[in-house]
């Protein structure tokens, strides 16, 4: 088990250094004066040679490359344009409130997912079945963002009863909670679709198995049974989908922050895009990709944690 | 004394698109205590069929159409979910077939082995002695370690050893084994079948056994029970039904077994025509069809059971003109 | 996946009609993009209005007869530039997904066919790339290089392509072993016949399926940038501009926010209904038990 751990570690440390490089070798591809674009046409030649020394951008690539990765493996990512203070500091305070907020959004989406999704399978073709079908069809078909565009009409503007922007007053938990609860919700709406879609597909195809009907000729009961013996299996391929799905929810909490105005990475990447910021935002993407690999690692893991043939089939 | 099992009139229906398919007719069988008893048949034939209406685990398509089936005076057809469940792995416990799908591939064999057990008010412990007993009753080696391993890590034969260990654990009073070797190749069948003969010594419930293959009927049950087409056609012990069997089919059925051969041919024996589409019953004897020895009564009128011996019995018009 | 026979994929490429226009779904689907595209292309002969012409005197009217989804803060008809907007939702799909197919047949081609070490490379390369959210990776350049539709449609195609090039490999890998391949070879077939009559018949289906549920994602990812005004430079109507003006004037009017969205979702409704059906036809063994 642990062979598997070390190899898969090893991989997702290769692709993201790949990663990192595919960003630096676009980011040198871009035609046009980086310098004049960065800085807007206001910019004074003394702004612009200041900032091409700092930048380095005079010297030849492969030692920006050079730099660039003595410098990541460093733990420095740049420093900022404007006030100088280092990437990663800055991104380092903003990431919290991305974590939480994203947390928030897998807890409840996946737990009300799984509960659907295993209720649909249980009573295949009822009513309930069909309605939850209905419904998590029109949750997948809505965009995240606008999901929290049509939260803040309905919940914030028009009726009032939740908050619409900020996280809360610092220290105030209740506060704080309040104000998770729309990007929240919003974060992960469409997730409860896929996931309790998903949850049933896998769960009618395990239920059909032999091994289930063994267990019940066995006299096991079917709690212990849907839950144990099914579903351990069945959210195997959950599992991996909200793995490789953080990406696309680091993405939506982006447009949850800027929504409603909730600090985290997304309103730093947005702020710092406006202003022309890139080594922030280069040191966010970057933080942000490596946070996805890690997810992908830790589903896969779970993984092999919860079905032992993934472990033997390495 | 009082039979284990009592089928009595039993009908069971799948609906289909096309209409309902009359799986089973009024099958009546009854199992003694403490005897193994083989249900022989082709492939349609209806017997897992009717073991799966003992355990009530049925297909969803199908449907019982009447009949009881009594277990200890009760009748299961009747039964509600929470008593099947009792029953269930306690007082009737069933083999399947294919050992590779029979366990659930995430938890131990010892995890599944101590679930089996949740009715019983025994510690953790205890629970995990007990099933580390019966993998070495059903002659799996190194048990305490192997206890801990998952079903991938046993081997095709281990498996179905380990299957007739869950249905075992609870001392039943009747164990259905539905086709325990056709998925094993012929040393491992022969490696259950000595096992079936070792468990006999200490297991003091009945057996069932469903099988297609003569073979194993003849080595392991006391009494055998064959099927056609969904219905019982001979009932009698071992010895009556492979030496003085009185049905045609069952004539023509050990006649196909090229063992029996007692010279060289180019062909093997079969039996001509096709089984009965089950969706338009014929009326008449259900085999007269493809008999050898069919007479015109056969053709529209369904013989009874009629008596060999006390101890011996034949769906054919043949034994009631005598 | 079956091996390819020129004669039976003709068949199975009939019968999929057939089979798609049963659903009723996969029409409700197909209806929903086919309006939209309609919408989209006789924009100009839909509306009188011009997409940027300013009124300030009808600024956030409500829906009128005279428009009928009311109008935006400069008075500019909202039903209008959601159809304009079309367009450009338009626009953006057909070169991205067009594009990303293209580099992934080439690319899918090149590691299923090339040598191990090429086709290592690629899939880590293709890993790498799938990393990015893509929404960040379009920030990012977007930071240099100012909002630009255009590096929009860039960075959606270069996250794109790994997708394609995945499926197109493993059909192009599965063939390299089979014999007629090998016989097809051996009488010096070219390339280019062997992509038409042996790689694109088997790929087709997954491919379109692929590109049926990846249509409203890339239509969100435009109109999610142009709402962060990264994405079509303004005056230029988009559904994403829409929504973000829909945005700033929230406790004005919900109108505009309506309007934005819901041809977003209905993209999103009609080909995601498309492509589920699609791949019952295509795939039958994935068909979930019902």
């Amino acid at each position: 088990m642990w062979v598997y751990f070390i190899k898969r570690l090893g991989l997702s440390v290769v692709i993201i250094a790949v990663a990192m490089s595919i960003l630096f070798v676009i980011t040198h591809m871009i035609p046009g004066d980086p310098v004049s674009i960065a800085l807007g046409p206001r910019a004074t030649v003394e702004m612009k040679e200041e900032y091409r020394a700092r930048m380095g951008i005079d010297l030849p690539i492969y030692v920006q490359y050079g730099r660039f990765v003595s410098n990541v493996l460093h733990g420095d990512l740049g420093k900022d344009v404007f006030s100088g203070l280092p990437v990663l500091n800055i991104v380092k305070s903003q990431l919290p409130h991305t974590v939480i907020l994203v947390c928030v959004a897998i807890g409840w989406s996946a737990t009300l997912g799984i509960i659907l999704g295993c209720f649909s399978a249980v009573r295949r073709n009822s009513i309930l079945d069909r309605v939850i079908g209905v419904i998590t069809v029109g949750a997948i078909a809505i965009p995240s963002f606008v999901v929290s565009l049509y939260a803040l009409l309905l919940f914030a503007v028009t009726l009032k009863v939740l908050p619409a922007l900020g996280a809360g007053e610092s220290g105030d938990i209740v506060d704080q909670l309040k104000h998770l609860v729309l990007p929240g919700f919003a974060l992960g709406l469409g997730w409860v679709g896929y996931i309790a879609r998903l949850v049933r597909a896998s769960m009618l195809e395990v239920m059909g198995e032999n091994f289930v009907r063994a267990a019940r000729a066995y006299g096991l009961p079917e709690r212990t049974i849907v839950a144990r013996y099914a579903l351990k299996i069945a959210i195997v391929p959950t599992v991996t989908l909200l793995g490789v799905g953080i990406g696309n929810m680091l993405s939506g909490a982006l447009f949850a922050e800027i929504v409603f105005a909730r600090p985290g990475i997304g309103k730093l990447i947005y702020d710092m895009v406006l202003i022309r910021n890139f080594p922030v935002v280069q040191g966010a993407v970057l933080v942000t990709t490596a946070l996805f690999v890690l997810s992908a690692l830790i589903a896969d893991i779970v993984n092999s944690v919860l079905d032992p043939r993934v472990r033997a089939n390495l | 004394m009082e039979p284990v099992l009592s089928i009595k009139d039993l009908s069971v229906d799948f609906s289909t698109p096309t209409g309902p398919i009359h799986a089973l007719r009024r099958v009546n069988l009854s199992v003694p205590q403490k005897r193994i008893v083989g249900i022989v048949g082709e492939s349609g034939s209806g017997k897992s069929t009717v073991v799966s209406a003992v355990m009530r685990l049925l297909a969803n398509n199908a449907n019982v159409r009447g009949g009881e089936i009594y277990f200890e005076g009760c009748n299961i057809l009747a039964m509600k979910e929470k008593e099947l469940r009792a029953m269930r792995g306690e007082d009737i416990a069933m083999v399947f077939q294919d050992p590779m799908t029979a366990q659930t591939p995430v938890l131990s064999v010892g995890q599944q082995m101590i679930d089996i057990q949740y009715r019983r008010s025994l510690s953790y412990k205890e629970k995990r002695q007990h099933a580390i007993e019966m993998l070495n009753r059903v002659g799996i080696p190194d048990a305490d370690d192997r206890v801990d391993q998952y079903p991938y890590q046993f081997s095709g034969g281990m498996r179905q050893r380990i299957s007739i260990a869950m249905a075992l654990m609870m001392n039943p009073k009747l164990l259905i084994a539905d086709e325990p070797t056709t998925a094993l190749d012929v040393t491992l069948e022969a490696q259950i079948i000595h096992l079936f003969r070792e468990l006999r010594k200490t297991f003091d419930g009945s057996i069932i056994v469903v099988s297609h293959n003569l073979g194993l009927i003849a080595e392991l049950c006391d009494e055998v029970i064959v099927m056609y087409a969904g219905e019982v056609v001979e009932r009698a012990s071992v010895d009556d039904i492979f030496y003085r069997a009185a049905h045609p089919y069952t004539r023509a059925l050990l006649n196909c077994d090229p063992a029996r051969l007692g010279e060289l041919t180019q062909d093997l024996p079969t039996i001509p025509g096709d089984v009965p589409d089950l969706q338009k019953v014929p009326a008449g004897c259900i085999f007269s069809s493809r008999c050898a020895e069919d007479f015109d009564t056969c053709a529209y009128q369904r013989p009874l059971m009629a008596a060999v011996t006390s101890a011996h019995e034949a769906r054919c018009h043949l034994l009631s003109n005598d | 996946m079956p091996i390819s026979n020129t004669a039976v994929i003709t068949q199975s490429r009939f019968s999929a009609y057939r089979q798609f226009f049963r659903e009723p779904l996969g029409v409700l689907g197909l209806v929903l993009v086919v309006l939209l595209g309609l919408g989209a292309i006789l924009a100009p002969y839909l509306t009188d209005y011009s997409p940027n012409a300013i009124d300030i005197k009808t600024r956030l009217a409500p829906p009128s007869s005279e428009h009928w989804l009311g109008a935006d803060h400069l008075g500019r008809d909202t039903f209008t530039r959601v159809l304009y907007g079309g367009r450009v939702a338009l626009k953006v799909a057909a070169w991205s997904i067009s594009l990303a197919l293209l580099g992934g047949l080439l690319l899918g081609m090149i590691a299923g066919y090339g040598p191990r070490w090429l086709d290592n490379l690629l899939i880590l390369i293709f890993d790498a790339v799938r990393s990015f959210p893509t929404i960040m990776l379009a920030l990012a350049i977007i930071t240099l290089t100012g909002p630009s539709l255009n590096m929009v449609i860039l960075v959606i195609v270069i996250t794109s392509i790994p997708v394609y090039a995945r499926i197109v490999r493993a059909q192009t890998m599965s063939l390299r072993e089979s014999e007629f391949v090998f016989a097809a070879r051996s009488i010096g077939t070219g390339w280019f016949r062997m992509l038409y009559l042996h790689i694109l018949p088997n790929v087709i289906g997954p491919l379109l399926i692929l590109a049926s549920m990846d249509i409203p994602v890339v239509v969100t990812i435009e109109s999610g940038l142009s709402f962060l005004g990264l994405g079509v430079r303004p005056p230029t109507a988009s559904w994403g501009t829409v929504l973000a003006d829909g945005y700033a004037y929230v406790r004005n009017t919900p109108w505009l926010l309506v309007a934005g969205g819901v041809p977003l979702i209905l993209t999103t409704l009609g080909f995601t209904f498309m492509g589920e059906t699609l791949r019952d036809i295509f795939d039958p063994t994935l068909k979930r038990r019902d």
